[in-house]
This record gives C-alpha cells, structure tokens and sequence, in this order.
C-alpha cells in the first residue's frame, strides 16, 4: 500500500504546508469524516499532587481526622469553611469537599460532567497493610518520582516487557483499527517526550515548533529537499543510535508540516483558552480535534502537563495556585469540546506521580506518599460522583503503608487505564494491562464511565 | 588480574613516553573526537594543534587553567516590584538582569564559546546536570551564582568536598527544602523533610540499587535488584539534615529562620549556643560493609551529624560506578561497555594515591580509557545524541562563529532551556531508552518532533541567516572566511573533505558525500576558474551535514 513516505519518496517532491496536505487530500489519505470519534485527554500533574488537601470528608467524623493531622497549626489546614461542597451517592452518602480552586470542576461535577477516582495508584496486585508491612507485593521504588511517574504511565506496576506507556499500547493495538491507513499519528504529545505517549510501534507528534524552515520552490531548494531527506535515510557505520534519530526526524519533518498546514487553515474557536502552558497546551488539543477528519482520524490520545506539585514546602499557595491553572484550562476545554460538538466523545483525566503524606512535613508540606484522588471530565463520565474507595485519614491504620499517612491504593493504575480503555474501545485490555487479571474481575467495570 | 613485573613495567613505561609523538602524526580522527568528548566542540585552531599536543597533555593542561567563573551579582529585594519597580524606565531589563537566569545564561555560553579552560567548563556543567538546582525555582540570578561556582571550582576537586559545598549552599536548601527543615513537632505531628535526603541518594550519589562496580545492579536471590537504601534510611538522613536555616547577613541578628540570603551557606541556628532546631536522636543510615557512621550518636551538634552523614554516603561502593557512569555518558558515550564503567569507577575509588573522589582522575579515565580513545573498534551501539546545547556550541565553535552568547532561546526551542531544568532530574532523565530500540539514550528523552525539527531550523538560520539579538548585542553570526574559498573550487572535494572532518572527524560514509556534492552545482563564468555561488555552495553542503544525524550522533 502507499503510505505517505512512500508517496512523497515516489513524487520526490519537496511538498510543504498545504500543497503536501492537499496533495495528500487528493491522494486519498483525508478520508470522508469519521463516525464514533473518541479522544482521551491525559493531563499529567507533575510532582505528585497532594490528594489530602484536593478531597476531603465534610461529615463529622471525616473532617475530625482531618483536623487531627492537617489542623490549624499543621502549616498545610485548609479551613473547613472554605471546602467547595459536593455530594456522593456511592460513599454511603458522605458529603465531601473539593480544593477551593476547583470551582470550574465543581460545577462540571455537580452537572454530571466530572468526577473523581478515590485513592488509586500504582500496583503490580491487590495489597494490604500487613502484606505491604511483611514486604509483599510491593511495587518497586516507591516514593521515587522518576519511578512511579514511569509506573503510572506504563502501567501494570512497570513490569511490561519493554518500556511503552499506556497510551501507546493502545495506539499500538488500535491504530489501523479507527484510523485505517493514515499515517498520521494517533498520539500527540503537547508536553514533550514521555512515556505514556511512547508506543512500540505507533509514532507520537509533538506540535510546537513551526514546520521545517528554508525551503522554497526554486530547483536548488528542491534539490536540497531531495538531498536531506535522503541523507536522512541512509545507514550510517550501522549506527543504532544515528538509525533511531533518523527515524524521529523523518516523522517529525512529515508530521509536522501536515499538521501546521492544517492548523493555518483551521478558524479560531471561540472559545477563550487561558494563556497558561497548560491553558495553551489544551487549547491545541481542542484544535487538532478539531482538525480530526482532515487528519482522517477516528481516535486521538493527547498528553498534557502541568508541573510545580512537589510541594515539600509553602504547599497552600503552591497548591492553590497550580489547581487553579488546572481548573481554568480544564474548564475552557471543555467548553471548547461543547463548541466542537464532541462532548461526549472527549475524556480527560489526570495521572500524577503519586500523592503525598497526610501528616505534614517541616516548612508547611509533605512528602512523597502513594495513592492519591484523581479528576475525570467529559460527557461521558458518569459526574457528579466518586469512585473506587475513599481511605480512612487515620495515619497508621488500616490504608496507611506506614505511619506518615502515605496511603495504599485501593484501585490499580491498571484498573483506572483499563476502564479508559474499555470505553475507547480497545479490543483487549487485558494485553494492555497485563497485570490486570491479577485485580478482582468483579469490579472491573468500577463505573465512572457511560459504557 | 595479571601483574605486571617490573621490566614489563619498564617497558610499558618507555612505550607511553615514546611513541607518542607517533601516535600524534597517525591519528588527527582521533584527537578531534577526543576534543568533541573534553570540550564544547573543536575549534579550527584547537584541531590544527593536533600534531603539538596529545589528550594526555591537554587534560594536563586544562587542569592548570584558571577558572572561569560566574560574575557575582547583587541580590535584590525578593519582590522584583521593589528591585525593579514599574517607575524604572528600563523596567524590563531590569527584571530581565535581576530576576532571570538571563545573564547566566549568557555568561554560560560565551564561557561555552571562548573560555580556555573547556574541560573545567564542560564537567561543571555536566555536574549542573546531577546536582540540580533550577530557576524555576529560585529566581534570581544571583542567588545561583555561588551554586554554579561551587561547580566550576569543584569540578577538578574532591567529590566529598563537592557533596557538602553543594549540601550547604542555599540555592540547594531551598531547591530540595533542606533550609528551615527542623526536628519533628514536639507532638510528632510534623516530620523533618524528605526531599533533599532522598535526592541526595538517589540522583546525586547511589541511585536506586546496590551497584557493583561495573554499574551493574547487584540482585538477590530471586534476581531482582536489591535497593541501595530504604524509607528508613531517607527518614533518618532527614533528620540528621535538620537544624540548618540561611545564612545571617552581615549586621542582622540570627533567627531560628533567617530570611533567605544565598549570597553564604546555610548555617546552623543556635539559642543561647544550643542547635535547638537539631533533631539530637540517634539517626540509622546506609548500612554497607565497611559503613561509617552506619548510626549517627545520639546528641550530636547538626554540623557533626551532617559531615558524618555525608562520610556515610560518600563511602558507599555505589558513588563510584553512579557518577563514574554518568561522567562517561555525558562525555562520551550513552551505553558503555561494563569494563568501562569498571575501569572509571576504580579510578574514582582511588586515583592511585589511595585517594577516593578525585574528580580530575575519574574524568581523566573517562576520557583516556581505551573505549573513549580510537584504540577500540566502536560497536553500533556507541555515541551520543549530542544535546541541544552541545549542538549549538558545536557548531558555533567549528564554524568559528562570532557571538554575543544570547544563545539560550534557540537551545530552549530545542528542548534545553539552560538553567530552569523542569525539575531535579534536570533537562532529561537517566536512564532512559530509546524507543524502538533497547539502547540507552538520555538526550533522546527530549528529542520531540518539536525539538527535532527545531535543531534542522536552528541550521538553517545559523547558514542561511544569522541570529539576532536586540542593539547594542550583536547577535551571532558563523564565518565563512575558512568554507567561502573552499566552495569556489569546481572540485568539491576539499569542501566536503573540511566538513567531513571537523564536523564529522572523518566519518562521512560515502553515500552522504555523493548525495552532497551531487547537488553542489558550479556557475562559472567565461574565463574564470572558480566557482562564482562559491557561498551559496558552501551553504548547502554545511546544511546538509550539520542536520545529517551522522553530526548530531557524537561518536
């Protein structure tokens, strides 16, 4: 078949910018729009965000153990009066507060458009306290940023055979599925390398800089083209490592210069996006949804990042600064999702390193802890409630791994990806994931998305 | 291991002083990729002092220069509406100057571009990359000096005096919140901070698993890898790190936390002479055979607990073969033999004076080693990504450029802004595999579809353009003064063969150059011999290798 390197290695041309798109166009790689669009937004918090202070009990007895570490004087209490209020039907109940900053995400909650994952993280099997204490199935490095953040975006603990991510695996196995024969990558990364967008097989796009630079249409520009992208094929001294940079290069070159046409030509939304990295990383997502039938693609997986979440110190206002970018960005996307009528079919959801311990730590922090709560947004997520399990805030007791409030998760990264998945309409997830099986089969639906 | 005796000692003792000068005449190849690993890129002038020096003499030398070091500069009020308030006509570059890494950043590439002392410039920066402290976080440029400095100075020195210098400076205690981090809450309710004793293990010393000392994890019985340390351990360098807040300025009075100053190091706060804010507990650390100070005693002043705690660390088997292998990654190659890594690690666990640490002698094994050095064929998994800023400055020194060093936006474009690292794993993590293929590649850990095609237009403004700066800067321009004469020829041989070996050290394969010169069209007018688009021919041919990945693969 002709795939688009083929095609631009058989005209020789040094086609950019629109004349390579619509020769694309012609050639037939934009196909007709398609059906059943899905998108799955990834916003990784880096850090580790502290999940003790974005979600906490109201009821009494909640908000007296979270009074009893994080009180007044604890350097990181959050004033019971201050809590956005929400309410959860599968947590017997309870009433339950969201961080002050989040009043975009309280409204898209209370109208069945968000929700959170209670206390997951990063798992190779089910554990408890006393397995976790007798030194049990527990996931390598833990409280290792580099680690974990590796383990939560390769999923299953990290023991996958080759490094990949969760969001490239699905690529992998689903690509030719939704997007048949565009070449045009289904995963887009608007924060760089990464792992979850890593895939064995699938290409990633990076959208940023602007498309190869310095070439016209006079012979001598054309040749030079020609000479480039031919260089860039050969096989210098067997050299792994020159292969792999030629390959990246190659993609990057072709992908780059499709999508920027695109983009040129593509009118402006109107929704406002905030012009924070993470506000502007969201705002090209939300375009190149928008540009999902002249890209002739079916399903997307984007990668976002906001840093700052390691709040060893001055967490108050580090915190409710970084949750109120997130709560601007996320808000405008969504609006940007109703805009482009694809409400439904766009699912965000944070990922971060880990959480962080429930007991303070000196200069009004804390340290690196384990399972933390996590957003989910769109259409179709089952808002307006929580899932998984809220632990119990008592520092030593049964969901603590030690004393410091670091807590064991009570879903799987691999539970929480697989979920996604199932609703992205991976074929197999239990390739994906391949520790899934090792979790309780009868809560493998745990609910937060419209099936 | 075979001894030698003496007279083969002798011998091998004659064979390295004489044939030296033999060895300087056959291996021009190999001295320009000796200056690609030891600098920030060969010069003309250095690659044409092949036949009068020798990588063994030239480290030597290097070791001799004085330092080029950071300029201090003037702290300013933490709030940059009072240093630099909106009233100021300049405004603008006054919070450019005073609250950005701005200068630094300049003053880091013109020391890149012109300063003698390359080898000292480049190892401190490679130690930038293990000991972070980014701008992200600390914001004014003054407050990274003394930490930079620390690096530069350090950079030949000792790693233990390294470690605590780095430990001690302010910039660091508010990076990885050692500063103001105290002994537990009397209601044990606040722990002293974790951050910067776990950091210190893992990214700035041990790394996560038990090393032998070919870098090798060492594994248990279920083959896998043991860890180098455990939660409690970090939790008791946690306290023995505690006690510490910024140094008292000059004619203030000492409080339990002093406002920041990163002028000095930390100190230890003391109430009527007692370090009250000193966990004074007994404190367990790395247990390892031959372990000091596995237990820290309890009642110990903070300065003993902390100089202990670093004899501690810096004892562990782990460091050598941990820094050793990422001294050789940084320099020379992304996946070395565990010989190599052996062979380097030795070196740092002793220099052969019975000296652990010596940092001059382990990046003198790094790059002397017969794996670095032609002396050993390279397999395919040998080189480098050259990183952004390696690239840039690469090219600027072999082009013999002329530069203002207001660099950093183009390297910032291709995934390296100097000085903010997105955290403390700095620009791209280690390790890191490349994807597609299982060799280790850190610097492809930034290598986006951006980057990439940032680094192919940062080429082509540098040889079709130039980059400018704002007046009075001058911005940075290549010369054409050594390719413009060569692309006159008709032959375009000689312009291939210049290219081919100061930017490539020879490794052209003749594929690329048939491709090159097969586009290097001659105009010559009647009755003239040279080649009269003598630039725009040599235009194309450096465009074509500069973003050929046989350049941006240091090998």
């Amino acid at each position: 078949m002709l795939t688009r390197r083929h095609f631009i290695q058989r005209t020789g041309a040094a086609l950019t910018g629109s004349a390579l798109l619509s020769a694309l166009s012609r050639a037939g790689y934009a196909q007709t729009p398609p059906a059943d669009y899905k998108a799955l937004v990834c916003l990784f918090l880096n850090g580790g965000n502290d999940g003790n202070n974005l979600l906490i009990p109201l009821d009494d007895e909640g908000y007296a153990q979270y009074e009893a570490v994080r009180g007044s004087n604890s350097g990181i209490n959050i004033p019971q009066k201050s809590w956005l209020q929400i309410k959860s039907a599968s947590q017997g109940g309870r009433n339950f507060g969201l961080h002050p900053s989040l009043k975009g995400l309280q409204g898209l909650y209370d109208s069945g458009r968000a929700g959170l994952l209670c206390n997951v993280g990063t798992l190779q099997q089910p554990l408890t306290r006393d397995q976790y204490r007798s030194g049990q199935g527990r996931p390598p490095n833990l409280f290792s940023h580099l680690d974990q953040v590796l383990q939560w975006q390769a999923g299953s603990g990290g023991s996958v055979a080759r490094p990949s991510g969760w969001g490239g695996r699905l690529a992998d196995a689903n690509g030719s599925r939704f997007n048949g024969e565009t070449s045009f990558p289904m995963l887009a990364s608007l924060s760089g390398v990464n792992l979850f967008t890593t895939g064995l097989a699938a290409g990633v796009i990076a959208p940023g800089s602007s498309s190869l630079r310095g070439f016209g249409t006079s012979a001598a520009s054309k040749s030079r083209y020609d000479a480039l992208r031919k260089i860039e094929s050969l096989d210098v001294d067997r050299s792994a490592l020159i292969q792999a940079k030629n390959r990246i290069t190659g993609a990057a070159i072709d992908n780059l210069s499709i999508l920027n046409s695109a983009l040129d030509s593509l009118p402006a939304l109107s929704t406002v996006f905030p012009t924070s990295s993470l506000g502007q990383q969201l705002q090209t997502v939300a375009r190149m949804i928008a540009l999902r039938d002249v890209l002739g693609l079916r399903r997307q997986i984007f990668y976002c990042s906001l840093g700052g979440f390691d709040t060893h110190a001055n967490q108050l206002s580090t915190q409710a600064s970084l949750l109120g970018t997130l709560d601007a960005a996320l808000s405008a996307f969504h609006a940007a999702t109703v805009e482009l009528d694809v409400e439904q079919a766009v699912t965000s959801f944070t990922l971060s390193d880990f959480g962080r311990t429930f007991k303070p730590s000196a200069g009004g922090g804390s340290d690196h802890g384990w399972g933390s709560h996590h957003l989910l947004v769109g259409g179709a997520v089952n808002g307006g409630d929580l899932y998984g399990r809220y632990p119990s805030l008592i520092p030593g007791g049964g969901d603590d791994a030690d004393s410091e409030g670091r807590w064991i998760p009570t879903t799987s990264v691999d539970e929480y990806g697989a979920q996604l998945a199932r609703w992205f309409g991976a074929g197999d997830v239990a390739t994906l994931f391949p520790n899934l099986g090792l979790f309780d089969a009868t809560r493998s639906d745990l609910g937060f998305m419209r099936l | 291991m075979k001894k030698f005796g003496s007279a083969t000692g002798w011998l091998l003792a004659v064979m390295l002083v004489l044939p030296v000068t033999q060895a300087r005449a056959t291996n021009k190849v190999d001295w320009i990729r000796f200056l690609e690993q030891a600098s920030f890129g060969p010069t003309p002038d250095l690659i044409n002092a092949w036949q009068g020096s020798d990588p063994a003499s030239w480290l030597q030398a290097q070791q001799q220069l004085p330092a080029t070091r950071f300029t201090d500069l003037l702290p300013l009020p933490a709030d940059q509406n009072l240093g630099c308030p909106t009233t100021d006509p300049n405004v603008a570059q006054c919070r450019r100057d005073n609250y950005t890494m701005y200068p630094l950043q300049v003053q880091f590439f013109n020391n890149a571009l012109t300063a003698p002392d390359q080898l000292r410039q480049r190892v401190a920066y490679t130690l930038s990359q293990i000991f972070v402290v980014s701008g992200l976080q600390i914001r004014q440029p003054s407050s990274m000096v003394p930490y930079l400095n620390i690096l530069v100075d350090g950079a030949f020195g000792n790693f233990r005096d390294l470690l605590e210098k780095i430990t001690l400076n302010a910039a660091m205690g508010d990076y990885l919140d050692m500063v103001n981090n105290n002994k537990p809450s009397s209601d044990g309710r606040i722990q002293p901070n974790e951050n910067y004793a776990r950091e210190v293990l893992q990214l700035f010393t041990l790394g996560l698993y038990q090393l032998n000392v070919d870098g090798t994890p060492k594994r248990g019985g279920d083959g896998t890898p043991l860890p180098a340390y455990d939660q409690s351990a970090i939790e008791g360098f946690a306290h023995a790190f505690t006690g510490w807040t910024y140094a008292t300025q000059s004619g203030a009075t000492p409080k339990a936390r002093n406002p920041a100053y990163y002028i000095q190091p930390m100190e230890v706060y003391r109430s009527k002479g007692v370090d009250i804010n000193h966990d004074k507990l007994a404190k367990h650390l790395l247990s390892y055979p031959g372990a000091p100070f596995e237990w820290l005693s309890a009642g110990q002043t903070a300065e003993t607990d902390l100089s202990q705690a670093l004899d501690n660390i810096f004892n562990h088997p782990n460091v050598g073969p941990f820094i050793g292998t990422q001294l050789i990654q940084s320099l020379v190659t992304s996946n070395p033999s565990r010989a190599y890594v052996a062979r380097v690690a030795r070196v740092f666990n002793n220099n052969g004076s019975g000296v652990r640490g010596d940092l001059f002698a382990t990046v003198r094994a790094v790059l002397l080693d017969s794996e670095a050095r032609g002396a050993a064929a390279r397999p395919d998994s040998y080189g480098r990504l050259r990183e952004p800023v390696l690239f840039l400055t690469g090219l600027l020194r072999g082009l013999e450029a002329s530069s203002d060093g207001i660099l950093a936006n183009q390297t910032k474009a291709m995934g390296q802004d100097v000085f903010y690292a997105p955290s403390v794993f700095s620009y791209y993590p280690r390790p890191y595999q490349v994807p597609g293929i299982t060799l280790q590649g850190p610097e492809f850990g930034i290598e986006s579809s951006s980057a990439t095609v940032s680094r192919h237009n940062l080429v082509n403004t540098l040889v079709y353009s130039r980059i400018n700066s704002a007046a009075p800067a001058t911005g940075t321009e290549i010369s054409w003064a050594r390719l413009e004469p060569l692309g006159a020829q008709k032959d375009s041989g000689p312009l291939l063969e210049y290219l081919n070996a100061n930017l490539l050290h020879g490794s052209m394969p003749a594929a690329m150059k048939s491709i090159i010169a097969g586009i290097l069209t001659c105009s010559m007018k009647t009755g003239q011999t040279e080649c009269s688009n003598a630039r725009d021919r040599a235009k194309t041919a450096l465009y074509l290798v500069a973003t050929s990945a046989a350049y941006q693969i240091q090998r």
